[in-house]
């Protein structure tokens, strides 16, 4: 009963199609050998026929009076006026009219981002802690706890992020020399990727894992 | 065999010499000769104005759209591929143009069907035994149900029912697949043949309550007390 079900509705499905004559011929024999056993699809496929049936009414309209009158006369004069025929096509502008709202706008993000990135570099002047000349060896913010710096100069200063003084304090300390500054660059730009903080790595530093990670 | 499938045939003539002279009137205006595109446009004057009437479903836009379709096609003529058939370039041209007729305009709104019963309450009245006019009512009913439809469904429709294109020239016609083609008519059928019931059941209902009213008295007799 389920399987008849189911044919019936993969039937209907192609009723639509069938009442136009747009099915293939294996689709058409299946969906006549199905309907001449199934009196409910038969119906189906009934009022489909019939409502499409109207629309032959429509076909035979009749075309509205006068309403082609003159009409090849206007499209040639059209033709022969103004519009440029196949003998003459229309020039390339070099530049169309929304070609410079393109330039434009992209030459405003240029700027933009310019300007954004001057803004940026401003901004990050106080916490630069190298001395390293400008653009090499500068830090942004807090040092990261997880770099190799963290079990020497971080862990004794107890603080993330270092200023002038206590650079000054800890090159006391430590002897640190400004020679031994590896350059470092920020710049999203720059070739090398940034390998510490201005301060000497800790070639020795093994990566503290969670408790549980392998 | 349906009466659109007649009207089609009796539309289209013998298409391979049809195509042949097209061809010929194409390279003929190529050459210059504007008479030849003059003939090319008497040829098909008719079967562009209909393939625009049955989208935009108004005779003046229909002419309008058509003629802008002639002089897209003569702007166009020497990119025509002779591997077609000029009748599908232009019923692409002037689908395409149509379609966007309608959006510009926005006259297409989606018609509530709902709202038919208000429509035929003055056609109820005029029904005349003549043939003609009975067909023009129908005509009438039919083109409020397909303007119900959505806009992709209504094309695919006019231009296989109506026009009587198969599958396959819709399919070259529109850009779509042959696959979305079919789909796309299935809905349509279905949609049309819901909208045709849902109209006559409300015009029966329309006449039943007029009935109705015609047969109450207009005035209550005044009791004597």
């Amino acid at each position: 009963m389920k399987i008849r079900r189911d044919h019936c509705r993969t039937i209907r499905s192609l009723l639509p199609l069938h009442v136009g004559e747009d099915l293939d011929s294996r689709e058409r024999r299946e969906v006549d050998e199905h309907l001449q056993t199934c009196l409910s699809c038969f119906r189906e496929f009934r009022e489909l026929a019939v409502s499409r049936g109207f629309l032959g009414v429509l076909a035979e309209e009749p075309l509205p009076p006068n309403i082609l009158d003159g009409f090849t006369e206007e499209v040639m004069a059209r033709v022969a006026i103004g519009e440029k025929g196949p003998a003459a096509p229309l020039p390339k502008a070099r530049f169309p009219r929304f070609e410079w709202l393109h330039l434009a706008t992209a030459a405003a993000v240029l700027m933009a981002v310019i300007f954004g990135l001057r803004v940026y570099d401003a901004e990050i002047e106080p916490e630069t802690i190298s001395r390293a000349p400008r653009g090499e060896g500068t830090m942004i913010g807090p040092i990261p706890t997880n770099t190799p710096v963290e079990r020497s100069s971080v862990a004794r200063s107890g603080r993330s992020g270092l200023r002038g003084t206590e650079v000054d304090r800890l090159q006391d300390q430590t002897g640190w020399n400004e020679s031994r500054v590896l350059p470092v660059s920020l710049s999203p730009f720059a070739p090398s990727a940034w390998n510490g903080v201005g301060l000497v790595p800790d070639v020795n530093h093994q990566p503290r894992l969670r408790p549980g990670w392998r | 065999m349906s009466p659109a499938s007649q009207t089609a045939l009796r539309r289209t003539p013998n298409v391979s010499e049809h195509t042949r002279e097209d061809h010929e009137l194409i390279r003929a205006c190529l050459a210059g000769s504007q008479e030849a595109y003059a003939s090319l446009v008497k040829r098909h004057e008719e079967r562009a104005f209909w393939a625009a009437y049955r989208v935009v479903g108004n005779a003046e836009s229909a002419r309008d759209v058509a003629q802008e379709a002639f002089v897209r096609v003569w702007r166009a003529l020497d990119r025509f591929n002779f591997s077609m058939a000029f009748t599908t370039w232009l019923y692409r041209i002037t689908v395409n143009l149509a379609i966007d007729h309608l959006r510009r305009n926005k006259r297409h709104k989606a018609v509530d069907v709902d709202a038919f019963g208000d429509g035929l309450e003055d056609q109820r009245h005029d029904q005349s035994p003549d043939w003609q006019q009975g067909n023009r009512e129908v005509a009438s009913k039919v083109r409020s149900v397909l303007e119900t439809l959505e806009e992709k469904y209504r094309t695919v429709l006019a231009l296989r029912d109506l026009e009587g294109l198969s599958s396959k020239q819709i399919s070259d016609i529109t850009g779509i697949t042959h696959a979305t083609v079919r789909w796309r008519l299935h809905v349509a059928r279905n949609q049309f043949r819901e909208n045709w019931e849902r109209m006559e059941a409300m015009t029966a209902a329309s006449l039943q309550s007029a009935r109705e009213k015609a047969k109450e008295p207009t005035a209550r007799p005044v009791e004597k007390e």
